[in-house]
């Protein structure tokens, strides 16, 4: 039983999701702006925003909520091939769905990103990696002792890479382990999560050490 | 005459040519006469004032290093050293009626005066070579033609830039005019100057900017109307699910109308959405976003996704840089229509080619109408005009024809020797476009 | 284009009609020749004797000229005259020639002065005095 906040301006279209919604088992707060979003973030384990929103727009949502700590945001947007998705996943959006998304397809992508914010404990302590200290069973990763703030789908990112720390994933890969999307997502998914990661654990985002990329395969974790 | 250089050359040339012809020759023969005119009205001066000065006749007060005379008295030479014959006897007439009288002449090659006087019953004749003047008449020549000649050479050069600046400005905007053709709105021409090609490189910019203006505007109304369209089809999709499981506890015909609304909204929000790809080709708004990928593994992951199970599969592994999703797209809409519209078995090939990879598929079912064939990748095109609606929006085989030419590559529909159809898509594993 | 060609070759082929280099003339005039012969002696012998003057030779300005007798430069270069100098001109008229004294005391190289210097194309005859002598023609 998950909280969920969707801020989506249309009436009727959040009627029709809130409905939806409260049908999966999920307890629903629908706000109709972005001013009412960001009141309403307390006790909430997932929201679902709108990008096109009056007054306070939704990149600008996503970004105080981002900034505000590692809440799973999963864009509702019009349109799949527009900057306007590549501008939202960089603002901090773990995910996206195209409008108009059936029901379950929406389901899907709340259970899976639930799923990257609560994984279960594993064995095994702190990895250390050069500055970067990886604490599967915590869920906490820490840069030369000071514990960086990843939003959940950043940190299920870095977990995966590291897991096999010299080995190549592809972004199609990527894509079904930690988004969970089916062989045949976005790539820019990877590639803003990828950035954002980088942003909050490199010394120099220009020149990345734990994330690199392999050009023409991937992405691997190292080497050092 | 088929470039315009070379018209404007031949122009130049004539043009200076005949001006240079024109002023050198009139100059040369105004040049010449002036010359000769002097040293003749010089040579008669001096020639009547020796006469004058003489008292008894001396031939040799005619004569010097230049000229020889003779005195004829009566008709008799009695002094000097020219021979009589060599004066005409035109200006022994001339001389004869009582004027100063002169005449040129050419002796093998060389230009001479004869000039006479006769007083009383008296003549004088004297005869002087031309020879400087005949010299410096022939550097004049000279000079002419050298000046000619250079300015050809200076004629040739102007006219080269002539065309030049002519034609520079010319090619400039046939080649915007190229660019502006292949798709880029943004190519705009130096407007220099204001002659006409300047007036024409301004109408060229005011056009291209009409065009690209047109072109965001009809972009912005794909996105617009996209907007629109969705916003009402999102909050009835949202609950279409809902209609379904409710309808079977709705009495009668509400369970019916729940079910048909249901599967209504389900069927316009994909017509809704192949409009929209549709209409982002056509308006040039559609972009690759290209990846590596596995071709083999993704239709594997097509068919995965979808459930489909009983399609035969003959897959070798090719990497290709195509974008996923239209990929996807293209297989999912060909191993549907063989599987709504063909028979089975349904084949699923992948194989690479020289810089190609070829994805067939192909069924064993009644394969395709050889008038329908042409036809097959139009827009709403249904093959049986009687069946009143299919499954699909009827843009299923044209947005997967767009996605294939998108990606620089092809798509094309056969019947198969033993029956069938199959339809094949070829893509540059490089890249294309 | 050939318009312009066309104009142009004619153009061109007009200007060898010129002629190059220096070309031969006919006799041309310019003004009278002046000037005047006078036949005056020297060593007995009557000889022909260029004077200057200002206008076209006659006979009878000859006639007047020879009259005043040879001027200083041709004294200086040992001309004389047999001709008496007299103030009265010696006039011509057609054929005849007055003398303003007796032709027939005149001596032989006078005559001969006077005939010739008369540049009569046919005989003349000498008057003066009373006397007649001629027709005569100049000997030389």
């Amino acid at each position: 039983m998950s909280r969920v906040l969707l801020i989506e301006d249309d009436q009727a279209v959040r009627d029709g999701l809130r409905l939806a919604l409260t049908r999966q088992g999920h307890e629903v707060r629908a706000v109709g702006s972005g001013e009412d979003g960001l009141a309403g973030l307390a006790g909430v384990d997932v929201v679902v925003l709108d990008l096109m929103l009056p007054g306070v727009d939704g990149f600008e949502v996503c970004r105080r909520i981002r900034a505000g700590g590692t809440l799973p945001i999963i864009m509702l947007t019009a349109r799949s091939d527009d900057m306007d998705v590549v501008a939202g996943l960089e603002a901090g959006a773990d995910d996206y769905v195209v409008k108009p998304v059936q029901p379950r397809v929406l389901e899907a992508r709340i259970r899976a990103v639930l799923r990257r914010g609560g994984e279960p404990a594993r064995p095994g302590g702190a990895e250390r990696h050069g500055e970067l200290t990886v604490d599967r069973a915590g869920l906490v990763v820490s840069k030369g002792g000071v514990p960086v703030g990843l939003a959940p789908t950043e940190l299920r990112l870095l977990l995966e890479l590291s897991r096999a720390p010299g080995r190549v994933f592809s972004r199609q890969q990527l894509l079904e382990s930690v988004w969970e999307h089916g062989y045949l997502g976005d790539s820019r998914l990877v590639d803003a999560c990828v950035q954002r990661l980088r942003a909050k654990v490199e010394d120099d985002p220009a020149a990345p050490r734990f994330v690199q990329t392999v050009r023409g395969f991937g992405y691997r974790f190292g080497p050092l | 005459m088929k470039s315009l250089r070379t018209r404007l050359l031949i122009a130049f040339v004539v043009l200076c040519g005949v001006t240079a012809a024109v002023v050198a020759g009139v100059t040369y023969v105004r040049a010449r006469t002036v010359l000769l005119e002097k040293a003749q009205v010089a040579a008669v001066e001096a020639f009547t004032e020796k006469v004058a000065r003489m008292t008894e006749l001396n031939a040799d007060l005619l004569s010097d290093r230049f000229s020889a005379a003779v005195i004829l008295h009566r008709g008799r030479a009695v002094q000097g050293g020219l021979d009589p014959s060599a004066v005409s006897p035109e200006l022994r007439a001339r001389v004869a009626s009582g004027e100063v009288s002169w005449q040129r002449v050419v002796v093998g090659g060389r230009a001479g005066l004869v000039m006479g006087m006769r007083v009383s019953d008296v003549e004088f004749y004297s005869a002087r070579t031309m020879d400087d003047e005949q010299r410096d008449i022939r550097e004049l020549a000279l000079v002419a033609w050298l000046a000619a000649g250079c300015s050809m050479v200076v004629a040739v050069l102007l006219a080269l830039l002539a065309a030049r600046s002519v034609l520079r400005p010319v090619r400039e905007l046939r080649e915007a005019a190229r660019r502006l053709g292949e798709g880029d709105l943004t190519t705009r021409v130096a407007v220099r100057g204001s002659d006409e090609l300047a007036g024409v490189a301004a109408t060229f910019n005011t056009t291209a900017e009409a065009l690209e203006r047109q072109v965001a505007d009809a972009r912005r109304f794909v996105a617009d109307v996209s907007h629109e369209l969705r916003t009402p089809l999102a909050a009835m999709t949202a609950v279409t699910d809902v209609l379904d499981e409710e309808a079977e506890h709705l009495p009668g015909d509400a369970g019916t109308a729940a079910r048909l609304v249901a599967q209504e909204t389900r069927n316009l929000t994909r017509l809704v959405d192949d409009l929209m790809e549709i209409s982002r080709f056509d308006s040039g708004a559609a972009a690759l976003a290209p990846d590596e990928v596995d071709v083999a593994a993704a239709a594997t992951a097509t068919l995965r996704l979808r459930g489909w199970s009983d399609v035969v599969t003959d897959l070798h592994p090719v990497t290709a840089v195509v974008d996923p999703r239209r990929l996807d797209v293209v297989v999912a809409n060909l191993v549907a229509n063989a599987l709504r519209h063909g028979g089975p078995p349904v084949t699923l090939t992948v194989r690479g080619e020289r810089g190609q990879v070829v994805v067939e598929v192909a069924d064993r079912g009644p394969g395709l109408d050889p008038e329908v064939l042409p036809h097959v990748f139009d827009r709403f095109y249904k093959a049986d005009s009687s069946r009143a609606r299919s499954e699909g929006s009827g843009l299923g085989l044209a947005i997967a024809w767009e996605n294939a030419v998108l990606h620089g590559g092809s798509l094309v529909a056969a019947n198969r020797p033993g029956g069938g159809a199959v339809f094949t898509l070829r893509l540059p594993s490089g890249g294309g476009r | 284009m050939r318009a312009l060609l066309r104009v142009a070759a004619l153009l061109v082929a007009a200007l060898p009609v010129v002629g190059c280099g220096v070309q031969p003339t006919e006799p041309i005039g310019g003004s009278p020749a002046t000037g005047a012969v006078l036949y005056l002696v020297r060593d007995d012998t009557a000889v022909p004797v260029l004077r200057a003057t200002g206008r076209p030779p006659t006979g009878a300005q000859a006639l007047a000229l020879l009259a005043g007798g040879p001027n200083a430069e041709e004294q200086a270069e040992g001309l004389s005259s047999r001709v008496p100098r007299t103030d009265v001109p010696i006039t011509l008229d057609g054929t005849t020639i007055t003398v303003p004294a007796d032709v027939a005391a005149l001596p032989d190289l006078a005559v001969t002065q006077i005939v010739c210097t008369s540049a009569s194309p046919g005989p003349v005859t000498l008057t003066g005095g009373g006397h007649r002598r001629g027709p005569l023609t100049c000997p030389l």
